[in-house]
């Protein structure tokens, strides 16, 4: 021992690494001055504030933004769950084509309100009404349908003849366009019930949606029938039909 | 963040699927009469060479969720319409006189005819919505109608927060004010929007949707704030606006809050007096001594940190919402574009 005071390393400004989300990106000045040399001009510094002020306003920002999108997210769901009573997820892609069909409906009717006064100024100008009319025809890309074929396959309108309550709903595959639609009788899972023979789907009308026509007889026992859509053409299953029958 | 460069891949699908957004678009912009009034002026904006960002963030995020890009171009084409429209609007509230390094649409045909031709664009954006029933179904159809609904709500309480502010002359406006605005006037439609509208075309509507406002919502805050700063520190020639356009229209950048907070009483008064005169009674003197004040607090610097700060949190965000997907140029497009926001002119 010669009396000297021991040497010691300085105690680390940190020992681990940074794991947070304001680290993602780093600027060269971020770096601690005495790592790079750190010579800066005394004026800049006077006018600057020090890298770890900087780093705390980053962190500041990016935090006020996180509180800011939580709240925001908070009050969609608020929102969401108000206007359709519905969960705010996947789960609000549940339901049958016709409840999609109302949705759409009441979508529709939403957006036209928007634009009435627009519609209103419009209808005084002959030549840009039109103008408008021939607009709003189709592009060359989205044809009509054949004079023979139904409308759009995917919009189907049911009528049942049931002496009890029966809810049917029409599940399509997605992407199923403007198709001939057939189908078989709707059968239950006990293969012991009747199964749902007079059932058909039907063409009122050239370019009009088809019609799914179910009768159910007096004595049809209570219970989950399904069947299959199919394309009256080539066979191709295009999606499914269930009744739900009281009992 | 200065060392990162932009893949390639990010311009190279911009152009891409711009093309093919531009293409299709071009159908619902027939060539009628009367021409001189109102077709011509719906063709002039996406005539204009823009940067497409949000048709194909939209077709991008579909497709990495696997979506066929026929799905997808439809709900493209509806969002750049509409953008155009929106864009026409915004010009005439904000009093703009370049848009895209052109005289504004207003500002070559006068306020009502662009009045007009905004609404006629608008309308027209619900044409390829519609056409969705068809190409992917009515189910997703109506689901994006709702997004449509509720973006167009979102975007229309940010415009008017951001009109609201200037009108009334507010100057107590904090960063996370600042941020709600940027919120819904600029992300909902400019990241937010198209990146659910692609997610539900992709999963077909099996996904959690609130993981893309986080990731838009930082991703378009970065955008906006950068965007700012370039309206600042760029010539007109460059960036396809007005020099310091911002500050001549007194819009409620983060900078400029930074400004009124950090200024003496005095100067605040100032930029208050100035903020509160009509755009045309602003002198460049003042428009000048403002820019100059800025620089002096650092308040460029201040928005460039922030900007970065929330591109750090968006690629955060990012990794949360694509990790589990299959590497492809889509998702890798989609992450560029976190840097991209920065090296775009």
């Amino acid at each position: 021992m010669n009396g000297r005071p021991r040497l010691h390393r300085p105690e680390p400004e940190r020992t681990e690494p940074l794991r947070h989300w304001s680290t993602l990106y780093r600027t060269s000045e971020s770096w601690n001055p005495r790592d790079t040399g750190g010579a800066g001009d005394g004026a800049a510094d006077a006018a600057s504030p020090p890298s770890d002020a900087w780093s705390d306003v980053v962190a500041d920002g990016v935090a006020v933004g996180y509180r800011v999108i939580e709240e925001q997210i908070r009050q969609g769901q608020r929102v969401a769950e108000q206007i359709s009573g519905a969960s705010y997820g996947p789960a609000a892609m549940s339901g049958d084509v016709r409840e999609a069909s109302e949705r759409l409906v009441r979508f529709s009717a939403d957006l036209v309100a928007l634009w009435m006064d627009f519609v209103n100024s419009t209808l005084a100008n002959g030549d840009l009404l039109r103008g408008l009319a021939a607009a709003w025809t189709p592009p060359a890309a989205a044809a009509a349908p054949s004079p023979t074929s139904y409308g759009a396959a995917t919009a189907v309108a049911i009528e049942v003849q049931s002496a009890r309550p029966v809810r049917v709903s029409v599940e399509f595959k997605p992407g199923v366009g403007a198709r001939p639609l057939a189908t078989h009788a709707l059968r239950a899972l006990a293969a012991d019930l009747p199964p749902l023979d007079d059932v058909a789907f039907v063409a009122e009308r050239d370019g009009a949606a088809p019609v799914l026509r179910l009768r159910v007889p007096d004595g049809q026992p209570g219970g989950v029938y399904s069947g299959v859509v199919l394309d009256a053409q080539s066979g191709e299953p295009l999606g499914t039909i269930t009744a739900r029958l009281s009992a | 963040m200065a060392a990162t460069v932009t893949p390639e891949l990010v311009s190279a699908l911009l152009r891409e699927y711009g093309a093919v957004t531009r293409d299709a678009l071009a159908a619902y912009l027939p060539a009628l009469e009367p021409r001189r009034y109102l077709y011509d002026l719906l063709a002039e904006y996406p005539r204009r060479p823009g940067k497409m960002m949000r048709p194909s963030l939209c077709i991008a995020t579909a497709r990495a969720f696997g979506a066929r890009l026929a799905d997808a171009v439809p709900s493209a084409v509806a969002i750049e319409l509409l953008h155009n429209a929106l864009l026409i609007h915004d010009d005439i509230e904000d009093g703009s006189t370049q848009r895209r390094g052109q005289p504004t649409l207003h500002a070559l045909h006068g306020v009502p005819l662009a009045i007009n031709a905004g609404d006629t664009l608008s309308l027209m954006s619900l044409r390829p919505l519609l056409a969705n029933i068809d190409a992917i179904g009515p189910r997703l159809a109506v689901r994006i109608l709702e997004e449509t609904q509720r973006m167009a709500r979102e975007s229309a309480e940010g415009q008017a927060l951001e009109l609201g502010w200037r009108r009334d002359n507010v100057t107590a406006v904090d960063d996370a004010a600042y941020m709600q605005m940027v919120l819904k006037k600029t992300c909902w439609f400019g990241t937010i929007y198209p990146s659910r509208v692609g997610a539900l075309i992709g999963t077909h509507g099996a996904i959690d949707l609130d993981g893309f406002i986080r990731f838009g919502f930082f991703l378009g805050a970065a955008f906006q704030i950068q965007d700012d700063l370039l309206n600042l520190l760029d010539a007109s020639a460059r960036y396809g606006k007005e020099a310091y356009g911002d500050i001549w229209e007194g819009k409620r950048t983060l900078m400029l809050i930074r400004l009124l907070q950090l200024a003496t009483p005095a100067e605040r008064a100032r930029v208050a007096a100035v903020l509160g005169r009509e755009r045309e009674a602003r002198g460049a003197d003042e428009v000048g001594w403002m820019y100059e004040r800025m620089q002096a607090y650092d308040c460029i610097e201040y928005g460039r940190r922030i900007a970065h700060g929330l591109a750090g949190a968006a690629r955060h965000e990012y990794a949360r919402l694509y990790a589990g997907l299959p590497d492809s140029r889509d998702k890798r497009f989609i992450e560029g574009l976190v840097t991209w926001v920065f090296e775009r002119n």
